[in-house]
């Protein structure tokens, strides 16, 4: 008999189709994988079967039963629990508060809460789940966003559940977190109870779930057993065809020409990065592998003048201009795509016409005054040079895929001519299609004498695209590599951590 | 949809006016009436015209009533001097609290709603020291100046100036950029610290003006001038269909239909007899509902 049988589910947002169809059955005692490439409705399905959110049409069943929860209550009284994305605890109450929220019944006599022995409880449930560093009566707020998951963890756990959800939680536990995780899990499996459990670390998907289920555009596309399975199937289910890797450079050697166009000497912001120096030529992409918190992010944002350094000179050759605001950056060619699209690289209430031309209205006015046809043009332009879809120019930003919100913010730089694009994550969340387009385009730039500097976590991005590689570690420059046919991830990874 | 919400404002306008004709059995639409309704309304679209560039930046300015009686008090006390120096010495004014309010704003980072209401507040005392907690009259031969021409031609330059720099320039493309995001406008090049102070003073420039030409119509400044004339505005935007939250859907045209609107409204409700305390309470529920029905609940938690 199956714990949990979901058929036919469906849910739009606004004007995004969020689920289609969506199915998947979870049978007693399994732990069962759900992947899939970002916004392919992982968490939207988990947040149906939790009751957070509730479906537009499409049947659940519980042990059988019809299920159709009105809330995160109503599943955890079906004994569903689940462990969110994002921060599921509640800022300003203590940790026993947090853990029996919703319980505090349990505790109460003649209408006053018994706190000394919710605290006692909790301490025992907490120390049950081998977590001894936490104190019940700690305010919530003080604790690290690994000991609040852990909380949340222990939460969901003691409520016995015949079915717990976890979303995305392993990125933000160290191991010994994981290590608690994991084994409950398999606790949870010998008492015959079922685990959903979402993730983007394949590896850790295969090795701790019996199956995995792969969601691709808002459908369950396949569900098939782990043993056996290897990482680079289970990208080839959720990418839906059989992976290329021709949409990385074919050379396998360095070339850029001589010119220096960027010159950075001795840049250091305290507590980010510490005296970085190297040269951006006409021609090369470079990128910048590192850590998430190795600097790079802020480094790029201090080559475009938005984070001023605390020492050091950034130098474009055009004038040899220092670089000290963004204002000064754009007017010397530079170009920034930032990591954040939707709140750094996108007005997503402005249209796209907009959002294109900003950048570049100072060149396309004449003594003030800004022609709405000249700005049309530039941004029909824009728009064709990337293919952008979308049903006019004058569509608002907001309701664009990742994908073509990226083209957008890409597409202000390109038609401004900007010479040096500094490129942060450029393909962070974006399906295989678009990222094919836009490694193509760092090519031709790279073609016509503009330099690329690219900003990645993505090792195998880096080795794929970049004339050279910088590597950074707590802020300072490690290793830079040269391209060369047999640069593997491994040799990289060595110094960055 | 978005079509038919543009449009909300030209329904709401003729509705007005259908209404209160049939209730004063045409006496709205009378010539001596219209002028009435012109002479409120030139003021109030001037001051609506200002605050839409603060608007558009998803900002407030509610400084305007205590400015308009500063800028009144100026203009009348140095029209007693000369009366040349009273024009100049209002928008002087105006523009000289539209740089300490953008400046607040910008650089030591105080929500503009905060830094505009704390202005009011100082601004009344001020007008009140400076018109003796009575009133200063203006010299007679300056009444002149209260005629239908110099009023309609003020009003047509600062329509067509304000309507060329907010949809043909890059001052009107940067501020609107600032409302649809903030940091992505910074991240595309606008000089957001400068372009918000601008938009105050560009704010507190037609404020001083509309102090001058109140006064002028007045003949006298009082300590009271100008009392709740920020709401006025706010709430004449808010029915032109302005977005509260500002950004590229935030148009020039709600201040003019706005402005006009909100007066007919006044000279309607005067007319048909309603007291004048009962027209405060109608104003803050209209204000209410158009805001109810023009609010974007979506996008609001895009924005800040």
């Amino acid at each position: 008999m199956s714990l949990l049988r979901v058929e036919n589910i469906d849910k739009t947002f606004v004007t995004t189709r969020a689920l289609k169809n969506a199915a998947i059955i979870v049978e007693e005692g399994e732990i069962r994988g759900l992947v899939g490439e970002n916004g392919s409705g992982k968490s939207t399905l988990v947040s149906i079967v939790s009751g957070i959110i509730r479906p537009d049409g499409g049947r659940m069943f519980k042990n059988e039963t019809a299920y159709a929860p009105e809330s995160v209550l109503d599943a955890g009284r079906e004994k569903i629990g689940i462990v969110v994305q994002e921060m599921g605890t509640i800022d300003g109450l203590t940790v026993a508060a947090n853990l029996f929220l919703g319980e505090e019944r349990l505790f109460k006599r003649f209408g006053l809460l018994n706190t000394a022995n919710m605290n006692r409880r909790s301490l025992e449930v907490l120390h049950r789940y081998g977590i001894v560093n936490i104190q019940p009566d700690a305010d919530i707020g003080a604790l690290t966003f690994e000991d609040r998951k852990l909380v949340e963890f222990a939460k969901a756990l003691y409520i016995d559940p015949d079915l717990l959800i976890v979303d995305e939680t392993t990125t933000a536990l160290s191991h010994h977190g994981r290590e608690i995780l994991f084994s409950e899990l398999k606790r949870l499996k010998k008492k015959k109870r079922s685990v959903i459990f979402i993730s983007h670390d394949l590896g850790e998907v295969i090795e701790h779930c019996d199956s995995v289920t792969v969601m691709k555009d808002g459908e369950t596309v396949d569900t098939v057993s782990t043993r056996g399975l290897n990482e680079h199937d289970l990208k080839e289910l959720m990418v839906g065809r059989e992976l290329q890797h021709t949409y990385y450079r074919e050379d396998t050697e360095a070339s850029y020409e001589e010119e220096v166009i960027l010159r950075v000497e001795n840049l250091t912001l305290n507590g980010a990065y510490y005296d970085v120096s190297f040269e951006l030529h006409r021609g090369e992409i470079l990128g910048i592998g590192g850590l998430t918190n190795c600097g790079m992010h802020l480094l790029g944002k201090t080559l475009f003048g938005l984070k001023p350094a605390t020492s050091g000179s950034v130098e474009v050759s055009d004038g040899n201009k220092r670089i000290t605001n963004y204002v000064d950056a754009i007017a010397g060619g530079i170009g920034y795509l930032p990591k954040n699209r939707d709140q750094e690289g996108l007005m997503l209430l402005s249209s796209i016409r907009e959002n294109i031309c900003l950048p570049s209205l100072s060149s396309i006015q004449k003594r003030g005054f800004i022609s709405p046809s000249k700005e049309r043009k530039l941004a029909q332009y824009g728009a064709e040079q990337l293919s952008i879809k979308m049903s006019s120019i004058n569509q608002l930003c907001l309701y664009l895929s990742g994908g073509n919100k990226q083209k957008v913010a890409l597409s202000k730089w390109l038609v401004k001519d900007s010479d040096i694009l500094i490129l942060d994550c450029p393909t962070r969340g974006i399906d295989v299609a678009v990222k094919a387009s836009i490694y193509g385009l760092m090519q031709e730039l790279k073609k016509e004498g503009k330099a690329v500097l690219v900003i990645s976590e993505e090792l195998q991005e880096l080795i794929g695209v970049s004339d050279r590689i910088i590597v950074l570690k707590a802020g300072r420059v490690k290793k830079i590599f040269e391209r060369r046919k047999d640069l593997t991830e491994e040799e990289i990874i060595h110094f960055m951590i | 949809m978005r079509g038919f919400k543009r449009i909300v404002p030209y329904i709401g306008l003729v509705l007005i006016i259908v209404l209160f004709s049939a209730l004063t059995g045409g006496k709205l639409l009378s010539f001596r009436n219209l002028k009435l309704i012109f002479n409120q309304a030139v003021v109030l679209i001037i001051g609506c015209i200002g605050v839409t560039f603060v608007m558009a930046q998803g900002s407030l300015d509610l400084s305007q009533g205590s400015l308009l009686g500063i800028s009144g008090a100026m203009a009348a006390t140095f029209a007693a001097i000369t009366p040349g120096l009273s024009l100049p010495l209002a928008i002087l004014t105006g523009i000289a609290v539209g740089m300490i309010n953008g400046t607040l704003l910008a650089f030591f980072k105080i929500p503009s709603f905060i830094v505009t209401l704390c202005v009011l507040f100082v601004l009344r005392g001020l007008t009140v020291i400076a018109t003796h907690s009575g009133s200063i009259p203006l010299p007679f031969a300056m009444l002149s100046l209260d005629n239908f021409r110099i009023k309609a031609s003020i009003l047509v330059t600062v329509i067509l100036a304000a309507y060329y720099a907010y949809t043909y320039t890059s001052l009107g493309k940067n501020m609107r950029a600032i409302g649809s995001g903030e940091t992505s406008a910074r991240y595309s090049g606008v000089p957001v610290e400068r372009m918000k102070v601008l938009a105050y003073l560009i704010s507190g420039l037609l404020c001083g003006l509309c102090g001058w030409l109140n006064v002028v119509r007045t003949g006298a400044a009082d300590s009271k001038t100008g009392l709740l004339f920020e709401l006025d505005i706010l709430t004449a935007l808010v029915l032109g269909g302005m977005p509260l939250t500002g950004g590229s859907s935030a148009k020039l045209q709600s201040a003019i239909i706005g402005g006009l609107m909100l007066a007919l409204l006044s000279n309607g409700m005067v007319l048909v007899g309603i007291k004048a305390e009962l027209q405060q309470a109608v104003k803050g529920v209209i204000f209410l509902l158009a805001v109810y029905l023009s609010f974007e609940r979506e996008s609001v938690v895009m924005i800040k």
